[in-house]
């Protein structure tokens, strides 16, 4: 009879190795909404070890058309995301172990938050405390998948300190966003699109297949459907003042 | 009258004037932000080298405004 993971255990490259090595495995996903919550799912269900997941924010009715993990009795209980997000994945597959932490990730939290992670997943709701991930991730050398959506677009990229140019070489001078939830709306499938090629790549870096992974910043719209991958290129400029990349 | 050149932005074709820097295309499309990302037949453009780029015959761009999101 066919096993939990049988039908990815098939998959090429991956087998009972590959299955024990996300069972041994630690990620953080920073944001349960949109992203956040769909990642989670996708990596509960492939059997990934242990899951923290980080929100400081409650489920709300407009919170729905797009955050897959919660129902309507989270959104009348004003239910903390994070603990509602643990719950809902505790019943998808009760063999791995969900942390549930209600806290805003910011820097003076953030290494304690990342302790004992193989990866983090970036699923944040704005720019600012992504660079802060950043600059912690350098630090620590810890792989990391960054992902963003608004509107019907968004972008994945996967930043492997030493290996890959970081989110600052990206973004040398970062500042407000030209597009925001609050102003452009977040299409449903959007979130759920990018939060799948997000949890796919993580899915990569946990097995080892570094060969397969993203080279550049996927930019993937939907709504005219375009995809396409930016390759980074820092020419003459200098150095990376974060990574030194 | 100066010489036209047709390039593509963002998909879609584009007359503009010979010699026409990225820094005035960007202006034209009204996205100067800090964090857009510039991407002409490929390449990455660094935000640092805006001034220097001239856009020739041709060029595809993509004036790409990334999504903060979650």
């Amino acid at each position: 009879m066919p096993g939990r993971y049988t039908m990815q255990e098939r998959l090429a490259g991956w087998g009972p190795q590959g299955q024990a090595r996300l069972a041994g495995s630690t990620v953080v996903v920073l944001g349960m909404g949109g992203l956040g919550g769909a990642a989670a799912m996708l990596l509960s269900r492939a059997g990934v070890g242990r899951l923290r997941l980080v929100d400081p924010d409650r489920v709300a009715l407009d919170n729905l058309h797009r955050q897959l993990l919660y129902d309507e009795a989270d959104a009348s209980q004003a239910a903390p995301k994070a603990q509602a997000a643990a719950r809902h994945l505790g019943g998808i597959n009760s063999e791995i172990t969900l942390e549930a932490i209600a806290e805003e990730f910011q820097a003076g939290n953030g290494r304690e938050l990342l302790e004992g992670a193989d990866l983090a997943l970036d699923c944040l709701d704005r720019p600012q405390p992504r660079f802060v991930l950043n600059e912690l991730c350098v630090e620590l050398g810890l792989p990391w998948v960054h992902a963003g959506v608004v509107a019907a677009q968004g972008q994945v990229l996967v930043l492997r300190p030493g290996l890959t140019p970081c989110l600052r070489c990206w973004f040398p001078e970062p500042g407000e966003p030209a597009l925001t939830s609050a102003h452009d709306g977040i299409l449903g499938p959007a979130a759920a699109m990018l939060a799948s090629l997000q949890a796919s790549e993580a899915l990569k870096l946990l097995l080892g297949r570094e060969e397969s992974l993203l080279a550049g910043m996927l930019v993937a719209r939907l709504w005219p459907p375009s995809f396409h991958e930016v390759r980074f290129n820092r020419g003459d400029q200098e150095p990376c003042p974060v990574c030194g990349y | 009258m100066p010489h036209s050149i047709t390039i593509t932005v963002d998909g879609l074709a584009e007359e503009v004037p010979q010699g026409l820097g990225l820094p005035q295309l960007i202006e034209r499309h009204q996205a100067q932000h800090k964090d857009l990302i510039v991407e002409i037949n490929g390449r990455f453009v660094h935000p640092k080298t805006y001034h220097e780029v001239e856009l020739n015959q041709g060029d595809r761009v993509e004036l790409i405004h990334p999504a903060f999101g979650g």
